[in-house]
């Protein structure tokens, strides 16, 4: 079973829980459905997840006209799975636009420079007051 | 945390989340829009299809297919579903229900243990264990009830009745994985099930203690369905 985590900024913010909030209510649904799903399966494929360079990959649902995308990484147990950054994609371009290289340098930061932090991947219950 | 830990800590999580009105409605969608797709693909590669040859069987075009598989790509509507299900030669439930079902069908839902058996195969089961029941029945002849005059006794009853005749102790025990596959009445006979059975994730007819030999009569729950119902 998956465990999903949650990158933290260095100023403290759950930058997931962040995005997570500013999605729309059938977006954040099916993400957790997606989570859930992908937490149970033994291998991640396409086309809800994709493997993309560097050891980075993406969770990937439509919903609303939009391709929504959720980058990340394995973390330090095989079954640990970092969630970097959620971002949308249209004709090949993330929004935004340097999602990857955020993602990347996320990344990069905790491993390298202990910037920012992870926790458990929280899925926050009330973001009406963030939308 | 360990995955019992987070599995129980993402289930309270969905809970509290569902408190939320608009956020009940979009869980209800994205069961069909997430969810449709893992079963639809589950479904054929079980059966070691390609999307082209599920395209062939449904009457639609493999793109369809292909947005069909992907997590709110396509939009389902019941025909298509229909077809979906007469390609794959298995049963279609549309149906309200309450959100606690839904929630408990979204639990155990698991992409990789994902098996629903085509009528053939259905057919293949229940034959085997109409003849097994038939066998059963000889050796254990017919039970107070059918010497009464026959007539239908409810699952429990029949239980009890069937093992006053063989003076054995019906035993009615499921495990949780296995219950999935039960039918309701399964479900309701393996529910009346005593207290103290012995939880081996099998219903069995078995001698009790402390009674002279008799031969013991090994069964499957479906066995003991079949008999039970062959007799009563």
């Amino acid at each position: 079973m998956s465990r999903f985590l949650d990158y933290v900024s260095p100023a403290g913010t759950n930058l997931i829980a962040e995005w997570y909030c500013g999605v729309s209510v059938n977006a954040r649904a099916m993400f957790d459905d997606l989570l859930e799903i992908l937490s149970k399966k033994a291998e991640w494929k396409k086309p809800e997840f994709k493997r993309l360079s560097d050891g980075l990959g993406e969770i990937r649902w439509k919903c609303d006209d939009k391709q929504h995308r959720v980058i990340g990484c394995s973390w330090k147990t095989p079954s640990g799975y970092l969630l970097l950054i959620g971002c949308t994609h249209k004709q090949q371009i993330y929004s935004p636009p340097d999602a990857l290289v955020t993602a990347d340098k996320r990344r990069r930061g905790l491993q390298f420079e202990r910037k920012g932090n992870v926790c458990e991947h929280e899925s926050p219950e009330d973001c009406t007051s963030k939308e | 945390m360990n995955a019992r830990g987070m599995f129980v800590s993402m289930k309270a999580q969905k809970i509290a989340r569902l408190k939320n009105k608009e956020y009940r409605d979009a869980f209800v969608g994205s069961q069909i829009s997430v969810g449709l797709p893992f079963q639809i693909r589950a479904l054929r590669e079980e059966r070691g299809w390609k999307q082209s040859r599920l395209a062939l069987e449904a009457g639609m075009l493999q793109p369809r297919i292909s947005a069909m598989e992907k997590p709110g790509e396509a939009k389902f509507n019941l025909e298509t579903l229909r077809r979906i299900a007469s390609a794959f030669d298995v049963a279609l439930v549309v149906r309200f229900v309450p959100f606690s079902e839904l929630i408990d069908w979204s639990n155990k839902f698991n992409p990789d243990h994902f098996h629903v058996p085509n009528f053939a195969e259905e057919l293949e089961g229940v034959d085997h264990d109409l003849e097994v029941g038939r066998e059963l029945r000889e050796v254990v002849g017919p039970s107070p009830a059918a010497r009464m005059g026959g007539g239908l006794l409810s699952p429990r009853a029949a239980v009890w009745s069937a093992a006053w005749k063989t003076g054995q102790e019906a035993l009615l025990c499921y495990s949780e994985s296995w219950a999935s596959s039960l039918t309701d009445s399964l479900k309701q006979m393996a529910g009346n099930a005593p207290k103290g059975c012995v939880p081996k994730g099998t219903v069995g007819v078995r001698r009790p203690p402390k009674r002279a030999k008799k031969k013991v009569l090994p069964a499957t729950t479906e066995q003991v369905y079949l008999y039970l119902r062959a007799v009563a």
